[in-house]
Protein backbone atom coordinates (compact mmCIF):
# COMPACT_ATOMS: atom_id res chain seq x y z
CA UNK A 1 0.00 0.00 0.00
CA UNK A 2 1.34 3.47 -0.89
CA UNK A 3 2.08 5.65 2.16
CA UNK A 4 -0.24 8.71 2.10
CA UNK A 5 2.48 10.74 3.83
CA UNK A 6 4.71 10.22 0.82
CA UNK A 7 2.28 10.98 -2.01
CA UNK A 8 3.28 13.61 -4.53
CA UNK A 9 0.87 16.50 -4.90
CA UNK A 10 -1.19 16.22 -8.10
CA UNK A 11 0.18 19.51 -9.33
CA UNK A 12 3.51 17.82 -10.01
CA UNK A 13 2.05 15.18 -12.35
CA UNK A 14 3.22 15.15 -15.94
CA UNK A 15 4.20 12.54 -18.51
CA UNK A 16 6.85 10.13 -17.37
CA UNK A 17 8.18 6.66 -17.97
CA UNK A 18 9.30 3.86 -15.69
CA UNK A 19 10.63 0.60 -17.09
CA UNK A 20 10.54 -2.23 -14.59
CA UNK A 21 11.05 -5.97 -14.55
CA UNK A 22 8.61 -8.63 -13.37
CA UNK A 23 11.52 -10.90 -12.57
CA UNK A 24 11.47 -14.41 -13.93
CA UNK A 25 9.16 -16.41 -11.64
CA UNK A 26 5.54 -15.47 -11.00
CA UNK A 27 5.00 -14.47 -7.39
CA UNK A 28 8.66 -14.76 -6.41
CA UNK A 29 10.61 -11.92 -7.99
CA UNK A 30 8.47 -8.79 -8.39
CA UNK A 31 10.04 -6.09 -6.24
CA UNK A 32 7.92 -3.78 -4.08
CA UNK A 33 9.17 -0.80 -6.06
CA UNK A 34 8.32 -2.35 -9.41
CA UNK A 35 4.81 -3.16 -8.17
CA UNK A 36 4.44 0.42 -6.97
CA UNK A 37 5.41 1.76 -10.42
CA UNK A 38 2.81 -0.53 -11.98
CA UNK A 39 0.07 0.48 -9.57
CA UNK A 40 0.81 4.20 -9.86
CA UNK A 41 0.97 4.28 -13.65
CA UNK A 42 -1.81 5.67 -15.82
CA UNK A 43 -1.11 3.00 -18.43
CA UNK A 44 1.02 -0.15 -18.44
CA UNK A 45 2.69 -1.77 -21.44
CA UNK A 46 3.84 -5.37 -21.09
CA UNK A 47 6.42 -7.49 -22.89
CA UNK A 48 6.42 -10.71 -20.89
CA UNK A 49 7.46 -14.28 -21.51
CA UNK A 50 4.43 -16.16 -20.27
CA UNK A 51 0.68 -15.76 -20.86
CA UNK A 52 -0.05 -16.59 -17.23
CA UNK A 53 2.37 -13.94 -15.95
CA UNK A 54 0.63 -11.46 -18.25
CA UNK A 55 -2.70 -12.45 -16.67
CA UNK A 56 -1.16 -11.86 -13.22
CA UNK A 57 -0.01 -8.39 -14.27
CA UNK A 58 -3.48 -7.57 -15.59
CA UNK A 59 -4.79 -7.97 -12.04
CA UNK A 60 -2.48 -5.22 -10.80
CA UNK A 61 -3.74 -2.53 -13.17
CA UNK A 62 -6.87 -1.80 -15.16
CA UNK A 63 -5.10 -0.75 -18.37
CA UNK A 64 -2.41 -3.25 -19.33
CA UNK A 65 -1.57 -3.29 -23.04
CA UNK A 66 0.36 -6.27 -24.30
CA UNK A 67 3.25 -5.58 -26.68
CA UNK A 68 3.15 -9.18 -27.97
CA UNK A 69 0.80 -8.40 -30.92
CA UNK A 70 3.52 -6.27 -32.50
CA UNK A 71 5.64 -9.37 -33.17
CA UNK A 72 5.02 -11.00 -36.51
CA UNK A 73 6.78 -13.81 -38.34
CA UNK A 74 8.51 -12.29 -41.36
CA UNK A 75 8.58 -8.80 -39.83
CA UNK A 76 11.89 -7.36 -38.68
CA UNK A 77 12.09 -7.51 -34.91
CA UNK A 78 13.88 -4.12 -34.95
CA UNK A 79 10.70 -2.66 -36.40
CA UNK A 80 8.75 -4.29 -33.56
CA UNK A 81 11.11 -2.89 -30.93
CA UNK A 82 10.87 0.62 -32.42
CA UNK A 83 7.07 0.33 -32.43
CA UNK A 84 7.20 -0.50 -28.74
CA UNK A 85 9.14 2.71 -28.10
CA UNK A 86 6.67 4.69 -30.20
CA UNK A 87 3.55 3.42 -28.41
CA UNK A 88 5.05 4.09 -25.00
CA UNK A 89 6.28 7.55 -25.97
CA UNK A 90 2.89 8.47 -27.46
CA UNK A 91 1.36 8.07 -24.00
CA UNK A 92 4.25 9.83 -22.26
CA UNK A 93 3.85 12.83 -24.58
CA UNK A 94 0.12 12.81 -23.83
CA UNK A 95 1.05 13.52 -20.21
CA UNK A 96 0.54 10.02 -18.86
CA UNK A 97 2.66 8.17 -16.33
CA UNK A 98 3.69 5.13 -18.34
CA UNK A 99 5.07 1.92 -16.93
CA UNK A 100 6.79 -0.49 -19.31
CA UNK A 101 6.94 -3.97 -17.77
CA UNK A 102 9.41 -6.52 -19.12
CA UNK A 103 10.24 -10.03 -18.02
CA UNK A 104 13.32 -10.45 -15.90
CA UNK A 105 15.35 -7.24 -15.80
CA UNK A 106 14.12 -4.52 -18.19
CA UNK A 107 17.60 -3.51 -19.25
CA UNK A 108 19.23 -6.85 -20.00
CA UNK A 109 18.93 -8.18 -23.55
CA UNK A 110 16.15 -5.68 -24.15
CA UNK A 111 16.57 -2.82 -26.63
CA UNK A 112 13.28 -0.94 -26.29
CA UNK A 113 13.41 0.02 -22.58
CA UNK A 114 16.81 1.69 -22.91
CA UNK A 115 15.75 3.47 -26.10
CA UNK A 116 12.42 4.60 -24.64
CA UNK A 117 14.12 5.99 -21.54
CA UNK A 118 16.77 7.81 -23.57
CA UNK A 119 14.07 9.27 -25.83
CA UNK A 120 11.87 10.34 -22.91
CA UNK A 121 14.78 12.04 -21.14
CA UNK A 122 15.91 13.80 -24.32
CA UNK A 123 12.42 15.30 -24.54
CA UNK A 124 12.52 16.50 -20.93
CA UNK A 125 10.39 13.81 -19.34
CA UNK A 126 11.26 11.97 -16.17
CA UNK A 127 12.26 8.42 -16.98
CA UNK A 128 13.71 5.68 -14.85
CA UNK A 129 14.66 2.03 -15.06
CA UNK A 130 14.35 -0.22 -12.01
CA UNK A 131 16.45 -3.39 -11.95
CA UNK A 132 14.68 -6.74 -11.86
CA UNK A 133 15.74 -10.29 -11.19
CA UNK A 134 17.02 -11.48 -14.53
CA UNK A 135 17.38 -14.86 -16.20
CA UNK A 136 21.10 -14.47 -15.59
CA UNK A 137 20.51 -14.17 -11.84
CA UNK A 138 18.39 -17.32 -11.86
CA UNK A 139 21.04 -19.12 -13.92
CA UNK A 140 23.73 -18.46 -11.30
CA UNK A 141 21.46 -19.71 -8.52
CA UNK A 142 20.15 -22.78 -10.34
CA UNK A 143 23.49 -23.92 -11.78
CA UNK A 144 25.62 -23.05 -8.73
CA UNK A 145 27.88 -20.68 -10.66
CA UNK A 146 29.62 -17.69 -9.08
CA UNK A 147 30.67 -15.37 -11.91
CA UNK A 148 33.25 -13.82 -9.61
CA UNK A 149 35.25 -17.02 -9.23
CA UNK A 150 36.57 -17.48 -12.76
CA UNK A 151 34.86 -14.67 -14.65
CA UNK A 152 31.90 -14.91 -16.96
CA UNK A 153 31.38 -13.62 -20.49
CA UNK A 154 27.89 -13.10 -21.86
CA UNK A 155 27.03 -12.75 -25.53
CA UNK A 156 23.93 -12.80 -27.60
CA UNK A 157 24.74 -15.91 -29.64
CA UNK A 158 24.41 -14.27 -33.06
CA UNK A 159 26.91 -11.59 -32.17
CA UNK A 160 29.56 -14.32 -31.87
CA UNK A 161 28.85 -15.25 -35.49
CA UNK A 162 28.47 -11.75 -36.95
CA UNK A 163 31.60 -10.32 -35.32
CA UNK A 164 35.04 -11.55 -34.36
CA UNK A 165 34.77 -11.62 -30.60
CA UNK A 166 37.44 -12.89 -28.22
CA UNK A 167 36.44 -15.75 -26.00
CA UNK A 168 38.28 -16.54 -22.78
CA UNK A 169 37.75 -20.26 -22.24
CA UNK A 170 39.26 -20.15 -18.76
CA UNK A 171 36.03 -18.59 -17.51
CA UNK A 172 32.34 -19.24 -18.07
CA UNK A 173 30.73 -18.36 -21.38
CA UNK A 174 26.97 -17.77 -21.51
CA UNK A 175 25.21 -17.55 -24.86
CA UNK A 176 21.72 -16.08 -25.09
CA UNK A 177 19.05 -16.44 -27.77
CA UNK A 178 20.72 -19.53 -29.23
CA UNK A 179 17.34 -20.58 -30.62
CA UNK A 180 17.58 -17.83 -33.26
CA UNK A 181 21.34 -17.92 -33.74
CA UNK A 182 22.53 -16.64 -37.09
CA UNK A 183 19.32 -14.96 -38.15
CA UNK A 184 20.42 -11.95 -40.20
CA UNK A 185 16.89 -11.21 -41.39
CA UNK A 186 15.70 -10.38 -37.82
CA UNK A 187 12.39 -11.78 -39.02
CA UNK A 188 12.49 -15.36 -37.78
CA UNK A 189 11.71 -16.77 -34.36
CA UNK A 190 13.83 -19.84 -34.73
CA UNK A 191 16.73 -21.05 -36.81
CA UNK A 192 17.58 -24.71 -37.25
CA UNK A 193 20.34 -27.23 -36.69
CA UNK A 194 22.46 -25.94 -39.59
CA UNK A 195 22.74 -22.51 -37.95
CA UNK A 196 23.64 -24.04 -34.58
CA UNK A 197 26.31 -26.06 -36.40
CA UNK A 198 27.88 -22.78 -37.52
CA UNK A 199 27.92 -21.70 -33.87
CA UNK A 200 29.54 -25.01 -32.85
CA UNK A 201 32.18 -24.55 -35.55
CA UNK A 202 33.02 -21.09 -34.20
CA UNK A 203 33.12 -22.35 -30.60
CA UNK A 204 35.29 -25.33 -31.57
CA UNK A 205 38.16 -22.90 -32.10
CA UNK A 206 38.28 -22.49 -28.31
CA UNK A 207 36.54 -25.61 -26.97
CA UNK A 208 36.93 -29.32 -27.69
CA UNK A 209 33.87 -30.86 -29.34
CA UNK A 210 33.44 -33.25 -26.42
CA UNK A 211 33.26 -30.36 -23.96
CA UNK A 212 30.17 -30.74 -21.76
CA UNK A 213 27.86 -27.73 -22.04
CA UNK A 214 24.60 -26.86 -20.31
CA UNK A 215 21.30 -25.91 -21.94
CA UNK A 216 19.31 -24.01 -19.34
CA UNK A 217 15.88 -22.50 -18.88
CA UNK A 218 14.73 -20.96 -15.62
CA UNK A 219 11.28 -21.43 -14.12
CA UNK A 220 8.63 -18.84 -14.99
CA UNK A 221 5.93 -20.47 -12.85
CA UNK A 222 6.64 -21.28 -9.19
CA UNK A 223 5.45 -24.86 -9.68
CA UNK A 224 8.13 -25.46 -12.32
CA UNK A 225 11.68 -26.62 -11.87
CA UNK A 226 14.47 -25.13 -14.01
CA UNK A 227 15.19 -27.12 -17.16
CA UNK A 228 18.82 -28.23 -17.22
CA UNK A 229 20.28 -30.44 -19.96
CA UNK A 230 23.92 -31.43 -20.19
CA UNK A 231 25.13 -32.30 -23.68
CA UNK A 232 28.39 -32.39 -25.54
CA UNK A 233 29.25 -29.34 -27.63
CA UNK A 234 29.18 -31.43 -30.82
CA UNK A 235 25.58 -32.45 -30.07
CA UNK A 236 24.24 -28.90 -29.68
CA UNK A 237 22.84 -28.64 -33.24
CA UNK A 238 20.44 -31.52 -32.67
CA UNK A 239 19.65 -31.00 -28.99
CA UNK A 240 16.03 -30.26 -28.14
CA UNK A 241 15.86 -26.57 -27.37
CA UNK A 242 13.41 -23.70 -27.34
CA UNK A 243 13.79 -19.98 -27.91
CA UNK A 244 13.84 -19.40 -24.13
CA UNK A 245 16.88 -21.55 -23.51
CA UNK A 246 20.40 -20.40 -22.78
CA UNK A 247 23.67 -22.22 -23.39
CA UNK A 248 26.43 -22.23 -20.77
CA UNK A 249 29.98 -23.35 -21.53
CA UNK A 250 31.94 -24.07 -18.35
CA UNK A 251 35.66 -23.33 -18.41
CA UNK A 252 37.69 -25.54 -20.75
CA UNK A 253 41.15 -24.57 -19.49
CA UNK A 254 42.83 -23.58 -16.25
CA UNK A 255 43.80 -20.00 -15.48
CA UNK A 256 47.36 -19.25 -16.60
CA UNK A 257 49.37 -17.14 -14.12
CA UNK A 258 50.70 -13.87 -15.51
CA UNK A 259 54.32 -14.25 -14.39
CA UNK A 260 55.57 -10.86 -15.59
CA UNK A 261 52.81 -8.91 -13.86
CA UNK A 262 53.15 -10.94 -10.66
CA UNK A 263 56.86 -10.08 -10.60
CA UNK A 264 56.01 -6.42 -11.07
CA UNK A 265 53.52 -6.55 -8.18
CA UNK A 266 56.04 -8.34 -5.98
CA UNK A 267 58.52 -5.54 -6.65
CA UNK A 268 55.89 -2.99 -5.59
CA UNK A 269 55.20 -5.00 -2.42
CA UNK A 270 58.91 -4.92 -1.61
CA UNK A 271 59.02 -1.14 -2.07
CA UNK A 272 56.08 -0.71 0.28
CA UNK A 273 57.76 -2.92 2.87
CA UNK A 274 60.85 -0.71 2.61
CA UNK A 275 58.59 2.38 3.06
CA UNK A 276 57.22 0.89 6.29
CA UNK A 277 60.67 0.17 7.62
CA UNK A 278 61.82 3.69 6.79
CA UNK A 279 58.77 5.40 8.37
CA UNK A 280 59.37 7.35 11.59
CA UNK B 1 -12.57 -23.59 -6.73
CA UNK B 2 -9.50 -21.51 -5.98
CA UNK B 3 -8.22 -18.94 -8.43
CA UNK B 4 -5.19 -20.27 -10.32
CA UNK B 5 -3.33 -16.97 -10.43
CA UNK B 6 -3.83 -16.39 -6.70
CA UNK B 7 -2.61 -19.90 -5.95
CA UNK B 8 0.47 -19.43 -8.14
CA UNK B 9 1.27 -16.11 -6.48
CA UNK B 10 0.84 -17.62 -3.03
CA UNK B 11 3.17 -20.49 -3.89
CA UNK B 12 5.70 -18.16 -5.53
CA UNK B 13 6.14 -16.00 -2.45
CA UNK B 14 6.08 -18.77 0.15
CA UNK B 15 9.51 -20.16 1.02
CA UNK B 16 7.96 -23.40 2.28
CA UNK B 17 6.14 -24.01 -1.00
CA UNK B 18 8.34 -22.52 -3.75
CA UNK B 19 10.64 -25.54 -3.91
CA UNK B 20 8.25 -28.10 -2.41
CA UNK B 21 8.02 -31.53 -3.98
CA UNK B 22 5.20 -32.39 -6.36
CA UNK B 23 3.76 -34.60 -3.61
CA UNK B 24 3.57 -31.75 -1.08
CA UNK B 25 2.26 -29.29 -3.66
CA UNK B 26 -0.41 -31.73 -4.77
CA UNK B 27 -1.76 -31.91 -1.20
CA UNK B 28 -1.65 -28.13 -0.80
CA UNK B 29 -3.49 -27.41 -4.03
CA UNK B 30 -6.01 -30.16 -3.37
CA UNK B 31 -6.90 -28.44 -0.09
CA UNK B 32 -7.20 -25.18 -2.02
CA UNK B 33 -9.53 -26.81 -4.56
CA UNK B 34 -7.29 -26.04 -7.52
CA UNK B 35 -8.51 -26.50 -11.09
CA UNK B 36 -8.03 -29.78 -12.89
CA UNK B 37 -5.44 -28.17 -15.20
CA UNK B 38 -3.45 -26.92 -12.22
CA UNK B 39 -3.61 -30.31 -10.53
CA UNK B 40 -2.42 -32.08 -13.69
CA UNK B 41 0.42 -29.56 -14.11
CA UNK B 42 1.72 -30.15 -10.59
CA UNK B 43 1.40 -33.91 -10.90
CA UNK B 44 3.11 -34.15 -14.29
CA UNK B 45 5.51 -31.18 -14.22
CA UNK B 46 4.11 -30.27 -17.63
CA UNK B 47 2.93 -26.65 -17.64
CA UNK B 48 1.15 -27.06 -20.98
CA UNK B 49 -1.96 -28.07 -18.99
CA UNK B 50 -2.01 -24.61 -17.42
CA UNK B 51 -1.21 -22.96 -20.74
CA UNK B 52 -4.39 -24.52 -22.10
CA UNK B 53 -6.37 -22.99 -19.21
CA UNK B 54 -5.11 -19.52 -20.19
CA UNK B 55 -5.30 -19.90 -23.94
CA UNK B 56 -2.39 -21.51 -25.77
CA UNK B 57 -1.11 -18.57 -27.76
CA UNK B 58 2.66 -18.47 -28.16
CA UNK B 59 4.65 -15.71 -26.50
CA UNK B 60 7.75 -14.35 -28.19
CA UNK B 61 10.65 -13.57 -25.91
CA UNK B 62 13.44 -12.09 -28.03
CA UNK B 63 13.83 -8.41 -27.19
CA UNK B 64 17.16 -7.58 -28.79
CA UNK B 65 18.73 -8.17 -32.20
CA UNK B 66 22.36 -8.35 -33.19
CA UNK B 67 22.98 -7.15 -36.71
CA UNK B 68 24.92 -4.48 -34.90
CA UNK B 69 24.96 -3.24 -31.34
CA UNK B 70 25.53 0.20 -32.92
CA UNK B 71 23.17 0.09 -35.91
CA UNK B 72 20.32 -0.74 -33.55
CA UNK B 73 20.54 2.80 -32.24
CA UNK B 74 20.04 4.46 -35.62
CA UNK B 75 16.70 6.02 -36.47
CA UNK B 76 14.61 4.62 -39.32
Amino acid sequence: MNNPLLQRPDGMRRGGLACVGMGMTLGSHLTPLARSHIEQADVVFAALSDRIVEAWLQRMHGDVRSLQPYYQEGKSRMRTYREWVDVMMTEVRAGKRVCGVFYGHPGIFAWSPHKAIATARSEGFEATMEPGISAEDCLYADLGIDPGRLGCQHFEASQLLFYERRIDSTGYLVLWQVGIVGDMSLARFRTGAEYRQVLVDVLSEDYPLDHEIIIYRGATLPIEKPRIQRVLLRDLPHAAMTAEETVVLPPAAALKPNVAIRERLAALDELHELDKVGAP
Amino acid sequence: MSDTIELLEAIGRDASLRHASAQVLSKVIAQAHATEAFTKTVASGDSSWLSAEFGQRPMFTTQISQISAYENDEAD
